[in-house]
């Protein structure tokens, strides 16, 4: 016998049939339609908010005092010269056109250059930019790590001293700013136990192990308190999916308790954590710019915060829109992650 | 107490000693605030057999077979008596050999079967993966195999079946697909909890009659637990009444009904009489 059921009364079972019609078309649960929705939203949002944030930056600079006369000639600076130079800068245009040319100019990579230095603001970001990169990106690189394992340790020890010593740890953790940390792991680990060098940067072409060296200690100040915060999300997140009965029903057919929280539980309980994730990246890029001035590292938060100091606007305003870009990428990338990660039933939304 | 709480076991007629596949003998559960769940239950089933658990809501049937499946709830153990499957003491598994039991040596399906099956993966997916980690199969022969065992219970357009999500499936189609996970390893023995609980009375039918099919077919034992007097009479051997974490009566499900020497027992059979099922299959079974 191999049929069980059959036709005829799997016919007269209507609620086992009646679905099948329903659900013909898969494409609203499909995970492919639901990363589309979430690029089309994230793009419907990255476009605003990139005007806006180039618009206000740029006004603030064309609509406060700095003039790359008086900046940069000084107080001998004759009305001739302030005009001559003015009208150089094409600071003598009306607002729409400076702000137009300087949007078609940065479609082009060209972001202008320094009033003092003359050098292309593209170059000195593209200069500045893998420093900054490279403390976020490995800032990111532990967090993940150290609060991805945190988290799933604490999780799997529900109640017991391991969860109990990393909750209170990272709890304490999320208390201490990344400046504090940043000047506690100097005095620690570069002039109580001398392993790491104080501050400074190194390209990764002198060596990856030099490079890894002097980002280690500005990466963890900056990491940890992602780390703490992405440990607590995901252990509680985790926690609540280890009691999900489909837990209960990926252990009955014998899967490997690995499998079964890494690929069953994670899946579903990584939602929040993740979701933490995009809400540091800001705070990462926007922490490197106290980070370098700690470590005395060349980034772009360094090259910002002179050229902020100087009045140098076009350095300012590029820089502030490479942020702003890096920004929008990455939340548009957790965005699609979490898209895809979705329990089918809420991606139909 | 009165003769009503012991236990009127005519003895289990179908076993006989050695034969059996199951033994559990004076089984003890207890929460962690060290109530006893279950106290000293035993039973026997033999290959290829079927034995019914009933008993009101809170007697401890979960928790009994949740000891052959070696997944109390947190912190709720088993203290006392054996669990013996196959001539294996299951008291004394670890975790990893325990990983070698479930699925491909016992299986089992619940009651809300949506909620065991994972909500962002497809149910295909949740099936060859079985084939595939515990069953060795490779990508293409699992996909085959997984529609091959969906066609066997009955579901149609498997294809498309197997690239739905839990959430777009019915009650009856999702205890199908947990059915098809149960014993796609082949188990010997199959547990199913209030797996047809919540199934309306048609599906509740055809689903009971699946596990008899399949139990048949597969020549794997049930054990089969309900509430409902009805849906355990209809297709077991032995029956076992449970009552507050003891087995009040336990013997050959038809003598058990015919001739109920347990008050409790008595009960349910007068309830049963009067409200269940049974007037509805003997019906499906004239039209026949
Ligand atoms: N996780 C738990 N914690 C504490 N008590 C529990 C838990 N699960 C079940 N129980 C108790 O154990 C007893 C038996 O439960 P169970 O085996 O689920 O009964 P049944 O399946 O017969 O309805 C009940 O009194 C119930 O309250
Ligand atoms: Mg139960």
């Amino acid at each position: 016998m191999t049929a069980v059921a059959t036709p005829e009364v799997q016919a007269a079972d209507e609620e086992v049939l009646a679905p099948l019609d329903e659900v013909a078309d898969l494409a609203p649960h499909s995970p492919a339609r639901g990363v589309l929705i979430a690029l089309g939203r994230g793009l419907a949002i990255a476009v605003p908010v990139l005007f806006l944030t180039t618009l206000i930056t740029f006004a603030l600079g064309a609509f406060s005092d700095q003039d790359p006369a008086a900046a940069v000639l000084g107080e001998v600076a004759t009305p001739a010269d302030v005009e001559r130079m003015r009208h150089e800068f094409g600071l003598d245009r009306p607002f729409h056109e400076q702000y137009g040319s300087w949007v078609w100019n940065a479609l082009h990579g060209d972001l202008g250059a320094s009033w003092f230095t003359n050098i292309p603001v593209a170059d000195s970001i593209a200069e500045r930019l893998p420093v900054s990169l490279s403390v976020a990106g490995l800032a990111l690189g532990i967090a993940v790590v150290l609060g991805g394992c945190g988290g799933i340790v604490a999780a799997l020890n529900r109640g017991r001293f391991v969860d109990r010593a990393i909750t209170a740890v990272a709890a304490a953790i999320t208390t201490v700013p990344a400046f504090v940390a940043g000047i506690g792991l100097i005095i620690v680990f570069a002039v109580l136990i001398p392993v790491f060098p104080t501050g400074g940067y190194v390209p990764i072409s002198a060596g990856i192990g030099l490079w890894a060296s002097f980002l280690v200690l500005p990466a963890f100040a900056l990491g940890l308190d992602a780390s703490a915060d992405l440990a607590r999300q995901l252990r509680t997140g985790l926690v609540s999916a280890l009691d999900e009965n489909y837990v209960l029903g990926a252990q009955v057919r014998g899967l490997p308790w690995r499998r079964v929280v890494l690929v069953h539980a994670l899946r579903n309980g990584a939602a929040p954590a993740i979701a933490v994730i995009g809400l540091h990246i800001p705070r990462l890029v926007g922490g490197a710019v106290i980070t370098e001035a700690v470590f005395q590292m060349p980034g772009l938060g360094q090259l910002t915060r002179d050229a902020a100091l100087r009045g140098d606007v076009p350095v300012i305003q590029g820089s502030l829109l490479v942020a702003v870009l890096l920004v929008l990428v990455s939340s548009l990338v957790v965005n699609v992650v979490l898209a895809r990660l979705l329990p089918a039933s809420e991606r139909a939304a | 107490m009165s003769a009503d709480t012991g236990t009127h076991d005519r003895g289990p007629a179908a076993v006989t000693a050695g034969e059996a596949l199951v033994q559990v003998d004076a089984l003890r559960i207890e929460a962690p605030d060290g109530r006893e769940l279950v106290s000293g239950v035993s039973f026997e089933l033999a290959r290829g057999g079927s034995l019914g658990i009933v008993g009101e809501s809170g007697s401890g049937k979960t928790l009994t077979t949740r000891s052959l499946l070696g997944l109390l709830p947190h912190g709720i153990s088993v203290t006392g008596g054996s669990v013996v499957f196959d001539g294996m003491d299951l008291r004394a598994l670890r975790r990893t050999q325990w990983e070698q039991v479930r699925g491909s040596r016992i299986g089992a399906v619940f009651q809300d079967p949506a909620s065991y099956l994972n909500p962002s993966i497809a149910v295909g997916k949740q099936l060859t993966e079985v084939l595939r980690v515990r069953g060795g199969l490779s990508r293409s022969a699992a996909r085959e195999r997984a529609a091959e065992l969906l066609g066997s219970l009955g579901l149609h357009q498997v294809d498309l079946v197997l690239t739905q999500y839990p959430h777009e499936l019915s009650g009856g189609m999702l205890q199908r697909v947990l059915l098809a996970i149960a014993i796609c390893l082949g188990p010997e023995l199959l547990i199913a909890d209030e797996a047809t609980t919540a199934l309306d009375v048609t599906v509740q039918a055809d689903v009971l009659d699946l596990f008899e099919t399949v139990r048949v077919r597969e020549g794997l034992a049930l054990v089969l637990v309900s509430h409902d007097l009805a849906v355990v009479s209809r297709s077991t051997e032995n029956l076992l009444v449970m009552r507050d974490g003891v087995v009040v009566e336990a013997g050959p499900t038809a003598q058990v009904l015919a001739d109920p020497r347990h008050p409790y027992t008595r009960l349910l059979v007068e309830h049963h009489d009067a409200y269940s099922l049974a007037g509805y299959l003997e019906k499906e079974t004239a039209d026949v």
